[in-house]
């Protein structure tokens, strides 16, 4: 009954979204009111029906319904109510309503929130959110169902029943027994619920509890960007308007996608145990390429904005962050690239791909015709060599080549080499490190510099005197870290351009404050609440830029300074390791947690010159299907000490085998994301005290926006 | 001003110029083109069927003996070609089964051929010594013959008859006994 | 995409599942039982249930085995050489991390190798021989690594091409508009236009705007702008 109703929830919504489109698309053609508020309305429509399908199906993960094969695949009678619900995203059916439900969503909330302010895109934008919509709609409902349900049919008389999962019931089929008393005789030996196969252990973590619905939720997002430049390209309507509409839309995303890999990054780190956080995984990496896309884009819009220049590249941008969103996610599902985080390959690799095609193939093409038509022509055609246009110019380019190159390591050469060379390879961390490095390193100088340069034109010398103070600083930094123990000339390198940007970012939020005090002989701490409030975005993006500055800090420390040792220790045993002393006290075999796994633990002291300060319980988990290595860890400012227990004695714990790292800084990663997370937010959030005038003198300082035209003037 | 007039307003045309086609366009079309064809070509190899008829893909295998044994000159012998690793608890329920078959058909044209996929030298060699394995194991170097074979895992087990050609592919170790095998076999050797 | 993610996710603890893209992620070992198909029939046989745990059983003791150290060769040896090779069962997992049989195997026959005499380069040709290049971090082959690595470099070459070639127009662009704005806007705008905008990125909110110039639009369009920033101005 229940599968019924989520399939009858799903139909009807794809059978909204699709109306949707026609109507939309038709109302512009035909310019017809009526058909836009018609299209409007089953638009709006396809949120709440989403939210039934997943709620049904979530009713069914709580209430056991093992019948239906999604809840059978990721639950089982011990699983505790916390891991049913987050069951819902748990496997490939469930995660893709769930990929439906925010993207509904996210369409919902946009024509809410901006009908009334871009009238003239919202035919288009309904086209495009509901096309999209309509085909996740229809791979969910169609093909990878969340409500198919387990049926035993007799296929000839003289046969063995067969169970197996339909959407709809079979003629003649019975559903499967729950529950079989042992020693039945009869076909059926064990009941559905006696079978069911229970979440993956590895998802059983914080981390991975919501991860996956940040990173769904940073690439759902997209889609309102993608579709109000479609829009503008489809309507003609090429002003600024659709950027303004997104601006905050595309800032959600980008948090939410930051959010994702942060999460993710923190769940590698505490359950993976390999001692890092970032593997360079295909599936990783898919989820990186829109993010560095979209990066880019943040960026370069602000020119778009201010100056009326790079119209044509900013809509390529927001085409291809949306674009590699589709690849990513099609190149996961489809198991076209084999990855631990894939799912398991099914039917829909085919569909996505022409999806994915089709929008890609769609946007280029509009912007060339726009472009061909002489309608994304810059309003200025001015920049020095010497300008926060060129600096801002390169800045897309280090993101741009970015995203390549991990589009072209995660799947460009590895399909090239097997399609052509018929040599299948890995390219690792080896190749990312010798690739991205370089990139990253011209992201953080022009993260140092770019904020200091002018609009327009700036000598080389006003951009001296600009660097004169923050390089001084740095240099500070720089000895600082030398005398604290960096050695090689190339961390003291990255220590000193991250810091750069990082004093940079400090530096202009300090020189906003300062300009406002002595204007307005305000105080330090009301100066800084007022430019933040006056300028959200410009200081807001400066926090971010500290976050990515500390999360430098980190990165270089956790991958420059890493130590690690593999040592056999017997009872008492101590591994010497970068001034610690980790001893091996005992071993406790076969402890049994609450739902009923089996703990292998290592009693472990960390000591730090013969002093102990420290017992960690590093362990192995063992579940049916798998084992789980859970690290202990010793986290201090200065970084961690982590331990793995990969092997030991089985009998008597007399020996265990400890791969121990210590990872300097690296919870600078982690409060670097905060405050990336905090900037993002301040950036965002809706300036409702800044009154027009005041908006007007923040956006026109640096002397730029007559160059566009206000929509509905 | 309600919420649809602007869809009477005609928008403001600017100035427009006939489109064409610029080598821009040309250029980014055609990387997408090709990209896309590439990703295709990957996409259908990854969901290509197995190999279960048609011509058996040659190879030819030094054996841990060191005979050089080639695919295409067994041809008049039903030929058992076992995919396996010492490291694979499923290839250790059957191997005593093809060593049987082997003993049982080796005297009437049947050749069992193992190839051990992945493995350490040293592990495959102690695995065959274990089982008392007579018939020819050979190590797949550069796992080319798995690559050739789309073998999805170990084992997996494929049964070529006299003229080249794949009867059966037998994934897992669930067929992989005296009773199925023999059944093939004979069905084989009488046709 | 993410969410099913995890480095270990599809590669429980039984080892028979090769590198091949094409297979079902999750099914792991033939013969196993454990791989979820459609088909539940195979699965409610206890007998396969029991095997298959049997079986698992049989599989977790290795994470000890094959540790025992040589005097000369310690385990960080053969971590640092593990750390470059990649899991023949489990993808994109490195040998040092990897808790399967398989691994367990490998890691041995560094180990067996290093006690040897072979040194590090060595022993990755060995193994790339054996199993191929997709067990290495960047392939040995030439002409593949080659077009591994020099490609970001081609692309970033080409990228700041790009971008050289958009600047070096804008810059052209500017000498016209330049040009072309002397002749359209009264000359006190004119003398602010780029010079001014200098100071731009301190708190300085009245930095004088450029000039509406763009070329390609009509003329009324620039007249409407030039209004439109005058009102503004007075506003202001």
């Amino acid at each position: 009954m229940l599968a019924e109703i989520g399939i009858v929830f799903q139909a009807l919504a794809l059978a909204a979204s699709i109306y949707a489109t026609i109507a939309a698309f038709l109302s512009a053609r035909r310019h017809s009111e009526r058909l836009l508020v018609s299209a409007r309305s089953a638009a709006l429509l396809t949120f709440p029906l989403m939210l039934g399908a997943a709620g049904v199906l979530l009713m069914a993960l709580i209430n056991q319904q093992y019948q239906i094969s999604y809840v059978w695949q990721v639950t089982d009678p011990s699983t505790p109510l916390f891991y049913r619900v987050t069951a819902l995203w748990g496997s490939q059916q469930g995660s893709l309503l769930f990929w439906n439900v925010t993207m509904s969503g996210f369409a919902f909330a946009s024509l809410l929130l901006n009908w009334r302010e871009n009238h003239r895109l919202m035919p288009y934008v309904i086209v495009f959110q509901m096309a999209a919509l309509a085909f996740f709609a229809g791979i969910s409902l169609l093909m990878e169902s969340p409500f198919a349900r387990y049926w035993v049919t007799q296929p000839a008389p003289s046969l063995p029943p067969v169970v197996e999962a339909h959407m709809f019931i079979p003629t003649g089929a019975e559903a499967p027994p729950m529950f079989v008393q042992p020693g039945g005789d009869g076909f059926f030996q064990q009941g559905l619920a006696q079978t069911a196969n229970g979440l993956n252990p590895l998802l059983r973590h914080f981390g991975m509890i919501i991860h996956p619905p940040m990173l769904y939720l940073g690439f759902v997002g997209f889609l309102v960007p993608f579709a109000y430049a479609m829009a503008a390209l489809a309507s003609g309507d090429l002003t600024t308007n659709w950027i303004k509409a997104t601006r905050r839309w595309t800032l959600i995303a980008w948090l939410f996608l930051s959010l994702g890999l942060i999460l993710g990054g923190r769940w590698a780190y505490d359950v993976l145990g390999w001692g890092g956080y970032w593997g360079w995984d295909p599936v990783e990496n898919a989820a990186f390429i829109p993010w560095l896309v979209g990066t880019a884009f943040l960026h370069s819009v602000l020119i778009q904005e201010k100056r009326g220049m790079l119209k044509t590249w900013n809509m390529f941008l927001v085409i291809f962050t949306f674009s590699a969103v589709l690849f990513g996610t099609f190149a996961t599902r489809s198991g076209l690239i084999e990855s631990v985080h894939s799912f398991a390959q099914s039917a829909i690799g085919m569909p996505m791909f022409l999806f994915w095609l089709i929008m890609t193939v769609i946007g280029v093409w509009l912007i060339m015709w726009r472009r061909g038509r002489g309608e994304l022509r810059d309003e200025h055609g001015f920049a020095g060599w010497l300008s926060r246009e060129t600096l801002f110019v390169l800045n897309n380019v280090v993101f741009v080549v970015l995203a390549l190159v991990v589009f072209w390591g995660s799947f460009g050469m590895p399909i090239f080499s097997v399609t052509f060379m018929d040599t299948e390879i890995t390219l690792g961390a080896a190749y990312y490190s010798l690739v991205t490095v370089p990139l990253f390193a011209a992201m953080y100088i022009l993260m140092g510099v770019a904020p200091l340069a002018a609009w327009g034109a700036m000598t080389m010398r006003r951009m001296g005197k600009a660097l004169v103070v923050p390089l001084a600083l740095t240099a500070v930094g720089v000895v600082i870290a030398a005398l604290l123990g960096a050695r090689s000339a190339g961390t003291l390198f990255g220590y000193g351009i991250v810091l750069l940007a990082g004093i940079v970012a400090v530096y202009e939020i300090y020189r906003g404050a300062r300009a406002r005090m002595v204007t307005s002989k305000e105080s330090l701490p009301v100066a800084l609440l007022t430019i933040f409030g006056r300028n959200r975005r410009r200081y807001g993006g400066f926090i971010v830029h500290l976050g990515i500055v500390i999360i430098g800090i980190g990165v270089i420390g956790s991958t420059a300074y890493q130590l690690e040792t593999i040592q056999q220790l017997g009872r008492t045993g101590e591994a010497q390791i970068g001034g610690y002393s980790v001893r091996y006290d005992s071993l406790e075999l076969g402890q049994i947690a609450e739902d009923g796994r089996l703990m292998d633990i290592a009693n472990v002291t960390v000591l730090r010159d013969g002093q102990p300060v420290a017992q960690i319980r590093p362990r192995v988990d063992h579940y049916p299907s798998m084992a789980v290595t859970i690290p202990g860890v010793h986290s201090t400012i200065e970084g961690d000490v982590y331990v793995l227990l990969s092997g030991y004695n089985e009998i008597d714990g007399s020996t265990a085998t400890l791969h121990i790292y210590v990872n300097p800084l690296i919870n600078f990663v982690w409060w670097g994301g905060l405050i990336l997370i905090v900037g993002t937010l301040i950036s965002a959030w809706k300036d409702e005290r800044a009154p027009e005038r005041v908006r007007t003198a923040a956006t026109t300082r640096g002397g730029m926006q007559w160059g566009v035209p206000q929509a509905g003037q | 001003m309600t919420d649809i007039d602007f869809l009477q307003d005609a928008a403001p045309q600017p100035e427009r110029r006939r489109p064409r086609i610029t080598l821009g366009t040309v250029v980014l079309l055609a990387g997408i083109a090709l990209v896309a064809l590439v990703v295709a070509m990957q996409l259908a190899r990854q969901t290509r069927g197995p190999l279960e008829s048609g011509t058996a893909p040659d190879f030819s295998v030094t054996t841990f003996d060191g005979q050089p044994m080639t695919l295409s000159d067994l041809r008049g012998q039903v030929v058992v070609v076992n995919f396996w690793a010492s490291w694979c608890e499923p290839c250790k329920e059957e191997a005593p089964h093809l060593e049987a078959i082997w003993q049982t058909y080796r005297e009437r044209g049947v050749v069992v051929l193992g190839i051990a996929w992945s493995d350490v030298e040293a592990d495959t060699r102690a695995f065959i010594a274990d089982f008392n394995l007579t018939y020819p194991n050979a190590p797949d170097i550069g796992t080319r013959i798995g690559d050739d074979y789309l073998i999805r895992a170990v084992p997996e087990t494929y049964i070529i008859d006299r003229e080249g050609q794949v009867v059966e592919r037998l994934i897992g170790n669930t067929r992989v006994n005296v009773t199925y095998l023999s059944g093939v076999i004979d069905r084989l050797l009488a046709g | 995409m993410g969410s099913a993610a995890s480095r270990a996710i599809n590669c429980p603890a039984i080892p028979c599942r090769p590198l091949k893209g094409r297979l079902k992620a999750h099914m792991s070992c033939y013969g196993a039982s454990l791989q979820w198909t459609r088909s539940l029939s195979r699965r409610l046989q206890p007998m396969a249930w029991l095997l298959a745990f049997l079986m698992l059983w049989a599989f977790t003791p290795h994470l000890a085995a094959a540790q025992e150290t040589d005097p000369g060769v310690t385990l960080d040896d053969v971590n640092t050489i593990a750390e470059k090779l990649y899991c023949p069962v489990c993808p994109n997992e490195t040998l040092d991390s990897c808790r399967t049989t398989a691994c367990a195997q490998w890691r041995e026959e560094i180990r067996v190798q290093l006690v040897a005499g072979r040194s590090e380069e060595q022993i990755i040709a060995d193994f790339v021989a054996r199993y191929g290049e997709r067990v290495v971090d960047t392939p040995l082959n030439a002409t593949l690594r080659g077009l591994a690595l020099y490609t970001p470099y081609v692309l970033l070459v080409l990228a700041a091409g790009v971008a050289v070639f958009t600047l070096a127009r804008w810059r052209r662009g500017g000498e016209r508009t330049r040009h072309a704005s002397s002749l359209q806007t009264p000359p006190s705008v004119v003398g602010t236009t780029h010079v001014s905008s200098v100071n731009a990125s301190s708190a300085n909110p009245s930095s004088a705007p450029s000039p509406q110039t763009t070329l390609s639009q009509g003329e009324g369009k620039n007249d409407d702008d030039y209004r439109a920033r005058l009102e503004r101005d007075l506003k202001g």
